[in-house]
C-alpha cells in the first residue's frame, strides 16, 4: 500500500510538471510577440555530422550575439534545429515542419546540394527563405527565387579551372566525372566554359560514385591524347584514378576540384597525387574571419571553420534583411537580393539575381610533395 | 585500342570468376543465395591490409592469413546465418546473409574506417609492363595466372577425391546424399569455406590493385552473382565462363558506347538472362 501511494505522489507531481511547463510555455510565447522564429535544417547525426554540428554552433553564436545587443528591434531571435542526417526525406519534412507548425520566417540549410534541392520547392511554395551555408552544385542556380546560398556555386570554380588552364595554353582537355549532381555540373560547366574559350574537350567519361577501376576510361583517354585531363571525382575515387593514371602511363596534366581540399587524398595516393593543379574556395583571412574565430574559440573551445563562419554570416543576413523590411518572407527575400557587398566573417558576401553568392574568390593550388602550394589567388 | 580493352576485360574478368565460383558452389550445395559473398572479398582485403600494413608482416604469410581468414569467416558465416535457418522457408537465411553483409560492412567502417586505402607498401603506383602495345601490372597478370591454377585445382579435387564427391552428391540431392552416409552439414560448412577462401583471394588481389574500402565487396558482389547466373547457377565451369563474359562486356560496351553505363551492363545482362534463359549459359532446366 506504502508503495502505491509513493507511485501515485510521484505521478501527480510530474502531471503538475508537464502542466506548469506547458502553462509556462504558452505564457511566454504570447507575452512576447515579437519573436523572430527563424529555423536550422542540417546533419546533426548520421555521416556529415561534422558539418552540422559546426553550423549549428556558427548559428548558435550569432544568434546569442544578437539576443545580447537587444535583439532585432527589441525582439529576441529564435532558432528551431531540425536534424536532416543527411537524407532528403528528413529533410522534406523538417522543412515542412518548420513552415507548418514553428511558422519560421526563414531557414538555414540545407548542407548539401542534394538536401537543397530536395526542399527547393516546398521553400518556394511556402514562401519562405532558405539561406544555405555550405551546398555548392550547379543546379541550386535555379532552384527558385527563395533560395540563397553564401558558398560560390561550382560553375564559377569551373569558370575559374577553366580559365587558369587554357591560360596556360593547354587546348585539348578530356574531363572524368562522377556521375551526380555535384560531378556532372562541374563537367558541363567546365566544358561550356573551356570550349567558350576557344579550347577543345576530347572526351568525357562519367562515373558511378564508388567507382575502383577507372581503366577503360583511361585507355580511351590515352588514345586520344590530350593536354589535361580535369576530374571532378570524389576523395576516394580521386585516390584510385590517379594511382591508374600512372600504372597505365597516361600522360598530361591533371586538374582537379575542390574535392583535393579533402587531404585524405594525399594519404592515400602519395606521390601519384604530385603535379596536380585544383582550385578551391580561397580560404578567408580578413579581420571579420579572425574576431569570428576568437569568439567562437571562447564560446565552444573549438576553433571557428570556413563552415561554421558561413552559418554565423547566415544569421547575420537574415538579421539585417528583417530589420529592413519586417516580418515577410517576401520582402526578406527581396532585401536579400539587394545585399552586394556584406563584409562577413566567411568572406564578403553579395547575392545574384539567382540568388548565388559572386563575390566569394577561388585559389589555384598545385600539389607539390604532398603540399598545398597556392600557385594563383583571384 | 581493343587489344588494352580486351585485356582489361580478362582481368576484371579473373576476379569476377572468383566470387562467381563461390556463389554458385554455395548455392549449389545449400541452395543459399549468400549475399554475404560480396563481404568475404572485402574481408579478405581488409585482413590482408590489417597484417601487410598496419601490423607489418611480410606479403606471403599476411596473404596466408587473409586467405585462412576468408575461409574462416564462410565457415562462421555458416554455422551463424545458415545452419540455424536451414529448416525455415527459404527466404529466412536469404535475409540473414543480408543481415552478415550489412553487419560486416558496419565493422569494416568501424575499425578501420570509410576511407580509400591504399595496400601498396613504400610506392605509391605499381611499375606496369607494356607488351604489343597492352599496359598491364604485375598483379593483373598475377590474377589471371592464379584464377585459372585454382579453377585447374579446384576442378581436380571435385572430380578426384572423396571430398569433392561428397560435395557432388550434396549438390546434386541432399537427402540422397545423407543416406548413403555423407554428413551433409561438414559438406556445406567446407563449400562456405572454399567459398570464402577464394572471395578473399580475390579480395586480395583486386584490393592490391585498386584501392580497398568498406563497400567494396557491394558491386564486386553483384558483379558475381550475375556472373554466376549468366553460367547457370550451381555449374562451376559456367561461373567461370560467365564472369569472363560480365569482365569482357562491360569493358569493351564501356570502351566503345559511353563508360558512364559500364556498371549497368552488367545489370543489363542479368535482366536480359534472367528473362529470356533464366537457367543460364550452362544450367539445366
Amino acid at each position: 500500500m506504502k508503495r502505491v501511494s509513493w507511485n501515485k505522489w510521484i505521478l501527480s507531481a510530474i502531471i503538475v510538471l508537464i502542466a506548469c511547463t506547458i502553462l509556462i510555455g504558452y505564457g511566454c510565447s504570447e507575452s512576447n510577440d515579437k519573436l523572430v522564429n527563424l529555423g536550422f535544417i542540417g546533419p546533426l547525426t548520421g555521416p556529415a555530422a561534422s558539418y552540422g554540428v559546426s553550423q549549428m554552433r556558427g548559428v548558435e553564436l550569432a544568434v546569442e550575439e544578437i539576443n545580447d545587443a537587444g535583439g532585432i528591434e527589441g525582439g529576441k531571435i529564435k532558432v528551431t534545429f531540425e536534424d536532416s542526417q543527411m537524407d532528403p526525406n528528413k529533410a522534406i519534412s523538417a522543412l515542412k515542419k518548420l513552415i507548418d507548425i514553428n511558422k519560421v520566417l526563414a531557414v538555414i540549410g540545407e548542407t548539401t546540394t542534394t538536401g537543397t534541392l530536395a526542399i527547393a520547392n516546398i521553400a518556394n511554395r511556402g514562401k519562405t527563405v532558405l539561406l544555405s551555408p555550405l551546398a555548392s552544385g550547379a543546379k541550386i542556380t535555379d532552384a527558385g527565387d527563395y533560395v540563397f546560398r553564401v558558398s560560390p556555386s561550382d560553375a564559377f570554380q569551373a569558370i575559374v579551372a577553366a580559365k587558369f588552364i587554357f591560360q596556360r595554353d593547354f587546348r585539348n582537355g578530356a574531363i572524368v566525372y562522377t556521375n551526380d549532381d555535384w560531378g556532372a555540373g562541374l563537367q558541363k560547366a567546365f566544358e561550356k566554359n573551356f570550349v567558350g574559350f576557344g579550347g577543345r574537350i576530347l572526351a568525357m567519361e562519367g562515373c558511378t560514385p564508388g567507382t575502383q577501376d577507372f581503366r577503360t576510361q583511361l585507355v580511351k583517354i590515352k588514345n586520344l591524347n590530350p593536354d589535361f585531363i580535369y576530374i571532378p571525382l570524389h576523395p576516394d575515387e580521386s585516390a584510385t584514378f590517379l594511382r591508374q593514371v600512372k600504372e597505365l602511363k597516361v600522360p598530361g596534366q591533371i586538374l582537379g576540384a575542390d574535392n583535393f581540399s579533402e587531404k585524405a587524398i594525399l594519404r592515400t595516393a602519395r606521390s601519384a597525387a604530385d603535379g596536380v593543379i585544383f582550385t578551391m574556395p580561397t580560404k578567408p583571412t580578413g579581420e571579420e574571419f579572425r574576431n569570428f574565430s576568437k569568439k567562437f574559440k571562447v564560446r565552444f573551445n573549438e576553433d571557428g571553420s570556413y563552415n561554421s563562419a558561413a552559418a554565423y554570416d547566415c544569421v547575420y543576413i537574415l538579421a539585417e534583411a528583417i530589420k529592413s523590411s519586417g516580418l515577410s518572407g517576401e520582402n526578406i527575400k527581396n532585401t536579400l537580393y539587394n545585399i552586394r557587398d556584406y563584409k562577413g566573417a566567411s568572406g564578403v558576401i553579395g547575392f545574384d539575381k539567382n540568388g548565388d553568392v559572386t563575390t566569394k574568390k577561388f585559389t589555384v593550388i598545385k600539389i607539390k610533395n604532398g603540399e598545398y602550394v597556392p600557385i594563383k589567388k583571384q | 585500342m581493343i587489344a588494352q580493352l580486351i585485356t582489361n576485360g580478362l582481368l576484371a574478368g579473373a576476379a569476377y570468376s572468383l566470387i562467381a565460383i563461390g556463389y554458385t558452389m554455395i548455392y549449389g550445395v545449400g541452395k543459399l543465395i549468400n549475399f554475404a559473398h560480396g563481404e568475404l572479398y572485402m574481408g579478405g582485403a581488409y585482413c590482408f591490409y590489417l597484417f601487410y600494413i598496419v601490423l607489418g608482416w611480410d606479403i606471403y604469410s599476411s596473404c596466408l592469413v587473409a586467405m585462412g581468414t576468408g575461409a574462416l569467416l564462410g565457415i562462421v558465416l555458416e554455422k551463424v546465418v545458415y545452419r540455424p535457418f536451414k529448416k525455415s522457408s527459404r527466404l529466412v537465411p536469404l535475409i540473414t546473409t543480408i543481415g552478415a553483409s550489412i553487419f560486416l560492412k558496419a565493422m569494416a567502417m568501424l575499425f578501420f574506417g570509410v576511407q580509400t586505402k591504399s595496400l601498396l607498401k613504400g610506392a605509391s603506383f605499381q611499375q606496369s609492363f607494356s607488351v604489343l602495345g597492352i599496359t598491364f601490372t604485375p598483379v593483373q597478370g598475377l590474377t589471371v595466372v592464379i584464377c585459372l591454377g585454382l579453377m585447374l585445382i579446384l576442378g581436380l579435387i571435385l572430380k578426384k577425391t572423396k571430398i569433392g564427391k561428397a560435395i557432388r552428391a550434396t549438390a546434386e540431392d541432399r537427402t540422397s546424399a545423407s543416406y548413403v552416409g555423407i554428413d551433409t552439414d561438414r559438406i556445406t560448412s567446407i563449400t562456405f569455406a572454399i567459398g570464402g577462401f577464394l572471395a578473399a583471394i580475390a579480395g586480395i588481389l583486386v584490393g592490391y590493385d585498386q584501392n580497398i574500402s568498406p563497400t567494396m565487396g557491394v558491386l564486386a558482389g553483384f558483379k558475381g552473382f550475375t556472373a554466376a547466373v549468366l553460367g547457370g547457377i550451381g555449374n562451376i565451369p559456367g561461373a567461370v565462363v560467365g564472369g569472363f563474359c560480365i569482365g569482357l562486356a562491360e569493358n569493351i560496351g564501356a570502351g566503345y558506347i559511353s563508360s558512364a553505363y559500364k556498371d549497368s551492363i552488367s545489370f543489363i545482362i542479368l535482366l536480359f538472362i534472367l528473362i529470356v534463359k533464366p537457367q543460364g549459359i550452362f544450367g539445366e532446366k
